[in-house]
């Protein structure tokens, strides 16, 4: 446990987990109607209980921003634990302070290298990206710009200019590890490697592209 | 937990959403990362539910098998129509992203009785919601009846609103489908965008242009009346 509670607070503690196997049990013999409903009622006063024991102490119970958005009050009302999920999360936070953290965008402003092989130039040239409030901000020598989160159009553009091969899939990869290192908080160390896996993936196809015979030409 | 997920489980009530992309067949040769695609959605989905915890007392299970997803929510009587609001909401995200990925979706939305055991799943919401999703002949989610019948729209920000659903069967009515174009800032350029993305996707064979042009005419009722408002 993360928290170490105070006798008193065990009791309470040990009661609220334990009305909760009976709410679960409620709910799995398709009593929610009437005996889940109350016992939730009962737990919420209890968990209401603890959450003001702990706070009086200064270990006020964090929740979700959503749970509390959700909710539509704040964690120290006294009905805002009549409900599952913030009894569930009071649980969790006393096992695990933050369990119920939310992740941190940590990344908004941070600057990348993006290196990419360029057979056309015969070495790999490395893009600057910038993480933005609503995608990237994709620059090489004269292509730069503003682009999605999936890259468009400026990365493109880029590997246009130079003939660089690249996968189909890029650009979701791209908008997914955008999305990713909002909702997840990925560290800038994440984030960069997961651009330069992209990088490498690109380079590889850049090579693999068929040069020998006819295409020699092309 | 109160998930759906746990195994061997008796019957619950709630609610139930079945939604299939169109032209799953075949997709193949239209886009090589299908599946990939496909299951970001999913996980888009699961990560939206997740954050609609604190509004009702159960968790929301979703439920993918091949272009099929299903959405369950156990709840109480008092919590239907939060519940199927809640689903709603996911839908309203789920449609626009689907079509942004070329892989555009249809549903429905049902109530009653439903079980699950690992990805089996059995009950009358479960066949409502299953055979309505397959009539509807657009992109979009509609209720089904027995969802209509205890459906109270008690919020001006619902994202249900009242609409002739195109389905197959005949039948005269308007059901409550999800408003997915709710908050467009521009609706004209959010159509020509759509449009592109449907030539995208063609031919637009006769078999396909119905689901189409219902889907515009969809837009094009709904936004007028936004802008009236």
């Amino acid at each position: 446990m993360s928290i170490e509670l105070l006798a008193d607070e065990m009791l309470l503690r040990n009661q609220i987990a334990e009305n909760m196997m009976k709410i679960d049990e409620a709910f799995n013999a398709g009593n929610a109607d009437e005996t889940a409903e109350k016992l939730i009622e009962k737990t919420g006063d209890l968990a209401h209980h603890l959450h003001m024991l702990l706070t009086k102490r200064g270990i006020e119970p964090r929740h979700h921003a959503y749970m509390i958005d959700n909710r539509g009050l704040q964690p120290d009302h006294p009905k805002f634990y009549v409900h599952y999920h913030p009894i569930e999360d009071l649980l969790a936070f006393i096992e695990d302070e933050h369990a119920n953290d939310d992740p941190v965008d940590q990344t908004i402003g941070s600057k990348f290298s993006f290196q990419v092989y360029s057979r056309r130039w015969g070495h790999p040239d490395t893009y600057t990206i910038i993480r933005t409030e609503n995608g990237w901000n994709v620059s090489h020598l004269a292509i730069n710009g503003e682009c999605d989160k999936g890259g468009q159009p400026f990365l493109f553009r880029n590997f246009q200019q130079d003939y660089i091969q690249y996968p189909i899939g890029l650009e979701r990869r791209m908008e997914w590890l955008w999305d990713q290192s909002l909702t997840e908080g990925l560290t800038k160390e994440q984030v960069q490697d997961g651009l330069q896996q992209l990088a490498d993936w690109v380079s590889t196809t850049e090579k693999a592209a068929p040069r020998q015979g006819v295409w020699e030409r092309y | 937990m109160l998930s759906a997920t746990n195994i061997e489980k008796p019957p619950q009530s709630g609610v139930v959403t079945f939604l299939d992309v169109l032209g799953w067949k075949g997709v193949y040769d239209r886009q090589a990362n299908a599946v990939d695609t496909l299951r970001r959605l999913v996980d888009g989905v699961r990560r939206h539910a997740k954050q609609m915890r604190g509004r009702i007392n159960s968790d929301i299970d979703i439920q993918s098998i091949s272009d099929t997803i299903a959405i369950f929510t156990a709840c109480s009587k008092n919590e239907i129509s939060a519940a199927i609001e809640i689903h709603g909401e996911l839908c309203q995200r789920l449609i626009p992203a689907s079509i942004r990925a070329a892989l555009p979706m249809r549903g429905a939305t049902a109530y009653g009785n439903f079980e699950i055991s690992q990805n089996i799943f059995v009950g009358k919401a479960v066949d409502e919601a299953a055979s309505w999703h397959e009539q509807g002949n657009w992109i979009g989610v509609n209720l089904t009846p027995s969802a209509e019948f205890v459906f109270s729209r008690n919020n001006i920000k619902s994202a249900w609103i009242s609409y002739a659903a195109p389905i197959k069967v005949s039948v005269k009515w308007e059901p409550h489908c999800v408003n997915w174009i709710t908050n467009w800032a521009d609706s004209d350029s959010e159509t020509e965008i759509i449009k592109e993305i449907f030539l995208g996707m063609g031919p637009i064979v006769p078999e396909i242009a119905p689901k189409f042009i219902n889907t515009l005419a969809f837009i094009e009722k709904i936004s007028r009346s936004d802008k009236k408002v």
